[in-house]
């Protein structure tokens, strides 16, 4: 018979990639530091495994809650905004192109534009992207675990998705 | 675009830090011990001497390895044992053993509890088939429960209460998910239509575009399957609950309505001509819906405002 310690590791073992892209993508595809903050994500998991209620949501709600908050707080204590500016990565992409396109998929090109992409979005909207897209949430998922309406979420989508389309075009389809 | 954000790259935990987690996690075990059914546990949490502790501790850390690959399935099964034994013990009529119906009735909480988590994970026709499950075991357990607290087990009467709200649950969800279908399979109809306007729209811009002398029986036709699909695709978006969904369908419909009616002006009027006014009539009760101002009525408060200054 499983104990609850055993559950919680199993939990874990289903959701830990999930919530590493979630870290990633809002992390500027760092990796050290998403591995950093997801042990601390799921140690804060397992402390408060206790006040997880079934009846008021799914375990996967319940732990990307706990991420999403965590990262505000990240940032909070780090004080930490974007760097990343729109010339930089379009001068460093003229450099990389030609000699990428040669060795490369075209496939991993355009994950690295996604990536560059990301990195350049607003926070709010590479979140809902991420929550949308990478963690495959749907917007009533994403609505609980950002504790906000559906229809604010589904606008909050379509902006987010003109961000990244405008971006995307900008940088790369020229 | 959303095609382009579906392919993006996706990463895994490196095996280093996994084992690091883990090990993390089992420190913790330890220290604080954690409950996911706490409303009977109290009284059965037994912990392992800090000799064990350490050496599982150890095993894990070395081995970095950690299987627990369980399935919904199994928890289910798992409950189901657990409920086969209460059955038993209600069938023998012997003197019940309150301990081992508290145990039995914690993991019965517990496994479904965790099926649940597990299950939450599949997807589509997938997901409904491993909720209805879960469901099929909590309703199971909840009838058993029913009769243990018939005799007067206050335990189960808490664990039935949990057990049903979290059941309740479920059946939102299975609720939900069919709405969400509904809701699925009726934008992809809407689109459906329209997506078959544009292509015989794209038909008569061919044969625009080729200039030749064009047969009116296939124009008429052409035009008229633009305007049957628009008008589909109209009652559909006419259907939705107002808000921005509704909003947003019917830009598209006026869309396709204005592309058409662009292209129908190209051709013979007693070829298009019915189609035409059709298409025209659909389009201002589109406009209507979304509150813009019809040509005619900008015209006439034009004409009321000049006639104002001309009074004055």
């Amino acid at each position: 018979m499983q104990d609850d310690h055993d559950l919680f590791i199993e939990f874990y073992e289903k959701y830990k990639n999930k919530l590493f892209n979630y870290l990633m993508y809002r992390l500027n595809f760092n990796r050290e530091l998403s591995e950093d903050l997801l042990m601390d994500v799921v140690l804060k998991g397992y402390e408060k495994f206790n006040s997880f209620n079934q009846k008021k949501g799914s375990f996967k709600n319940w732990i990307f809650a706990i991420a999403h908050n965590h990262l505000l707080n990240h940032w909070r204590d780090q004080n930490k905004k974007k760097t990343v500016d729109i010339e930089t990565v379009q001068l460093n992409e003229k450099f990389a192109v030609e000699e990428r396109s040669s060795e490369k998929a075209n496939k991993e090109i355009e994950r690295e534009h996604i990536q560059k992409v990301f990195e350049l979005m607003n926070d709010k909207n590479s979140e809902l992207l991420t929550l949308k897209y990478i963690n495959d949430f749907n917007n009533k998922e994403i609505a609980k675990i950002l504790k906000k309406r559906e229809g604010a979420v589904r606008t909050g989508l379509s902006r987010a998705v003109k961000e990244f389309e405008e971006l995307y075009k900008k940088l790369f389809n020229n | 675009m959303n095609k382009i954000l579906k392919n993006a790259q996706k990463y895994s935990v490196s095996k280093k830090k996994n084992a690091q987690i883990i090990s993390e996690l089992n420190n913790l075990k330890y220290i604080k011990p954690i409950s996911l059914t706490k409303m009977i546990m109290t009284n059965f949490k037994k912990f392992a001497a800090i000799a064990v502790a350490l050496a599982v501790v150890a095993v894990v850390g070395l081995s970095g390895v950690f299987q627990a690959q369980t399935t919904y399935a199994s928890h289910l099964e798992n409950a189901e044992k657990a409920l086969q034994e209460l059955q038993m013990m209600q069938n023998e009529g012997a003197e019940t053993n309150e301990e081992r119906v508290k145990e039995l009735v914690q993991e019965i909480v517990r496994e479904t509890n965790a099926a649940l988590v597990l299950a939450e994970e599949e997807e589509g026709e997938q997901l409904q088939q491993a909720l209805m499950e879960v469901k099929a075991v909590q309703e199971q357990s909840m009838s058993m429960f029913q009769k243990y607290e018939g005799e007067g087990n206050a335990d189960t009467g808490e664990a039935l209460k949990e057990m049903e709200q979290v059941r309740e649950r479920v059946r939102e969800m299975l609720g939900e998910q069919s709405g969400e279908m509904i809701q699925e399979q009726t934008q992809n109809q809407e689109q459906k239509h329209l997506e078959k306007a544009e292509k015989a729209l794209g038909q008569m811009e061919v044969m625009q575009n080729q200039g030749e002398e064009v047969d009116p029986v296939q124009v008429r036709t052409l035009a008229q399957e633009v305007v049957q699909e628009t008008g589909s695709a109209l009652e559909i978006a006419e259907q939705k609950q107002e808000g921005e969904e509704k909003q947003q369908a019917l830009m598209e419909v006026q869309a396709v309505q204005e592309k058409s009616m662009n292209m129908f002006k190209n051709f013979e009027e007693d070829a298009v001509g019915e189609a035409l006014q059709e298409a025209e009539q659909n389009h201002e009760r589109v406009r209507k819906m979304l509150g813009d101002q019809t040509g005619e009525m900008v015209q006439e408060q034009t004409q009321v405002q000049n006639n104002m200054k001309s009074g004055q």
